[in-house]
């Protein structure tokens, strides 16, 4: 997966950068409440010359799904649905 | 854990060096985690209150703090607790002990459907408004009475669409001057309160950009109600408030000359060729420069010149140039020569009797600039930009410039200074020291600490630096419970001379009256007002109250070495107290029996105690 965003997923979830990979889900990383998922989103934004929308942002449940609300496919087929 | 080494590294130290605007959304938050974990005393406890969710803003000001060399903790109120509960004694907010807290409140949801109000009648506007003063102002006065917090109060940025439209300012009720009339109230409500600063939401938001500085996703979602890229700016600006508050502030500005009071070299152009006034781009951008200098002697703010050039071509510009906003005698002090700048700007902060880290300097040269920062690191520089058209706010992001309120003193410092130098003339003239002090015919007042003098008491203790006894500086919180307590005495004192008037330049913290045994907790005096004995006619004054009028047995005291107060390290052993120890830090502590208590001589100088 891209570099620059799994350093900065790491960074904000304060989590080793080993562990991030699509398929990784939100209910399995503690860090990843709802205060730092907007953290999270916020930081991908600016760090990365993004915009998400509303429903992608309410969307997001693994790192896949954000991924391909950037614009970068996610390497597997793995889907959780999130809405483009 | 491990941090990815991939970001440069950013530790504590660091990060006094670093440029807060340039941190990256991931570097804050990274050194906020890294500071949090150091066990520094935080000097600033802020907290957050309102009906928005703050977060990740305390991050962020929590970053720029440092960047300044402020340790910090904050807290922010759980959202959707009502203020109430947040505000009373006991609550979590009140636990943190802040000594600040910043309050914010979205109109909207403070008052659902008051907005869509605004429009509808005559009386509607002042109804609305004094509706929004009413929802506020319990909240304030809460916090205030709960905390010895300085508030920091948002106002309210209007939308960025009217109802109206373009129509808006032909109506009897636009929102446009709605808003006017409510900021300006909400100014007018607190400009009394010492403890209350408005944030001006209002200008932030207009030079962001009123749209950019929402985040409607985030407000929508999660009641967090700015972009990300706004929060450096508030940010910046409550740090700005905090830092000024806290006393950090530069007393005086230094300026070069060349290529920066004006366009070109003195020496090269010649006095008419030097660029500064109408006529091509380059001069009005200097005009424009000298004309934002001249008005920050409005804030207190002393002009110094160091320039390498020649004092006569520098006299002659002055006199000549009368087009130039700036004249001679709006710079307290002038070091023309060909000297290094650190030098002068030694000569300056001597000449002003303050310290080289209340100094500020303005010049063009990198080379200057570099040298400056390794003689005198505690200088701040800035540079003049390359572009002109940036010249003349380049001085807007230096926050030591900048003051909670302007007092009398400060409004008319630069005088103060000039009769200060016509003291040292007629000075030359005497002989003796006695027959020049009586000749000045200084009279002072000695008053208990009032409404008037409670901001300008404030200020004396937090930025005396040489004759400040134990370095004890209360906030105002702090300052108004000491007048409440009734074994407490906050005294004032005001002095007036022969050459003008000195403003009020000194502050006594006295405590224990009501007991057998009295100290006195700090005694300030402003460096303008030393070399007269004031402080023997005021220490006389204190050693009566204690002793006749509240019949207290002893009075003690105390002397804390600080890197700047060695003047006044004997002045207790001057006045009859008696030293009983020093510690290993050198903090001396003395008592003066009331049987032993005698007043020392200053007879040239009136004293009004009533």
């Amino acid at each position: 997966m891209d570099v620059q965003l799994q350093r900065v997923i790491a960074e904000v979830l304060g989590i080793p950068a080993e562990r991030v990979h699509a398929h990784l889900r939100r209910e399995d990383v503690t860090e990843w409440d709802s205060l730092n998922h907007l953290r999270l989103i916020t930081a991908i934004e600016s760090e990365l010359g993004a915009a998400f929308t509303m429903e992608q942002i309410a969307a997001v449940s693994t790192i896949g799904d954000l991924e391909r609300a950037l614009g970068r496919p996610a390497e597997d087929g793995f889907s959780s649905g999130a809405s483009r | 854990m491990q941090l990815s080494s991939d970001f440069p590294a950013l530790t504590v130290e660091h990060a006094r060096e670093l440029d807060p605007w340039a941190l990256s959304t991931v570097q804050v938050h990274r050194m906020v985690r890294e500071l949090r974990q150091a066990a520094d005393p935080a000097q600033v406890r802020l907290a957050f209150a309102g009906n928005v969710v703050f977060d990740p803003l305390p991050e962020f000001v929590e970053a720029h703090l440092a960047c300044h060399g402020m340790t910090s903790r904050s807290y922010a109120a759980p959202f959707g607790q009502g203020l109430q509960g947040v505000l009373t004694p006991g609550s979590a907010l009140q636990r943190f002990a802040p000594n600040f807290i910043f309050l914010h409140f979205e109109l909207q949801a403070l008052l659902p459907g008051l907005l869509e109000q605004i429009g509808d009648s005559a009386d509607s506007h002042e109804r609305c408004v004094a509706e929004i003063l009413r929802s506020i102002e319990p909240a304030v006065r809460s916090a205030l009475a709960c905390t010895e917090a300085v508030i920091l109060l948002s106002n309210f940025p209007g939308p960025d669409c009217y109802e109206l439209g373009i129509a808006d300012p032909r109506s009897d009720f636009g929102e446009q001057e709605f808003f006017a009339r409510l900021n300006s109230r909400l100014a007018r409500s607190f400009r009394a309160e010492p403890r209350v600063q408005i944030v001006d939401l209002c200008r932030l938001t207009a030079i962001h950009g009123r749209s950019r500085a929402r985040d409607r996703r985030l407000y929508y979602m999660a009641k967090l109600p700015w972009h990300q890229s706004f929060l450096p700016v508030i940010a910046d600006e409550l740090v700005r408030h905090i830092g000024a508050a806290l006393g950090r502030i530069r007393k005086c500005l230094v300026l070069d000359l060349d290529n920066t009071l004006w366009g070109g070299v003195l020496g090269e152009d010649g006095p008419h060729g030097v660029r500064v006034g109408m006529g091509d781009p380059v001069s009005e951008a200097h005009l424009d420069l000298q004309r934002r200098i001249r008005a920050l002697k409005r804030r207190g703010i002393l002009l110094a010149v160091c320039s390498k050039n020649n004092p006569a071509d520098v006299d002659e510009v002055f006199r000549v140039r009368t087009d130039m906003p700036l004249r001679r005698e709006d710079f307290v002090c002038m070091q023309v020569s060909w000297e290094p700048k650190h030098e002068g700007l030694r000569r300056i902060a001597t000449q002003l009797n303050i310290g080289t880290d209340s100094l500020v300097l303005l010049d063009d040269s990198p080379a200057e600039i570099e040298l400056v920062r390794q003689m005198l690191p505690e200088v701040e520089c800035v540079r003049v930009p390359d572009r002109p058209e940036l010249r003349p706010c380049c001085l807007d992001r230096v926050h030591g410039l900048d003051r909670v309120v302007i007092t009398t003193e400060d409004v008319t410092r630069s005088d103060q200074y000039r009769q200060n130098s016509a003291r040292e003339t007629s000075r030359a003239m005497f002989d003796d020291l006695r027959g020049y002090l009586l000749s000045l015919q200084t009279r002072i007042t000695i008053r208990p600490l009032g409404a008037q003098t409670l901001t300008r008491a404030h200020q004396l203790l937090g930025k005396t630096n040489q004759f400040n006894l134990t370095n004890l500086r209360p906030s105002l919180g702090e300052l108004q419970s000491r007048v409440r307590d009734q074994s407490c005495r906050v005294l004032a004192v005001r002095a007036q001379d022969r050459f003008g008037d000195l403003g009020w330049i000194g502050v006594v913290l006295l405590a224990g009256l009501s007991g057998r045994e009295a100290r006195i907790e700090n005694f300030v005096l402003s460096c303008r007002a030393m070399g007269r004995a004031i402080e023997s006619a005021v220490l006389n004054q204190v050693k009566h109250a204690c002793f006749a009028d509240w019949q207290c047995q002893s009075l003690i005291a105390e002397f804390r070495p600080s890197a700047k107060n060695a003047p006044v390290s004997e002045l207790y052993e001057e006045h009859g107290f008696r030293l009983l120890d020093t510690d290993a830090s050198g903090t001396k502590r003395y008592r003066l029996e009331r049987g032993d208590s005698t007043a020392t001589p200053c007879e040239w100088i009136a004293v009004d105690a009533s």
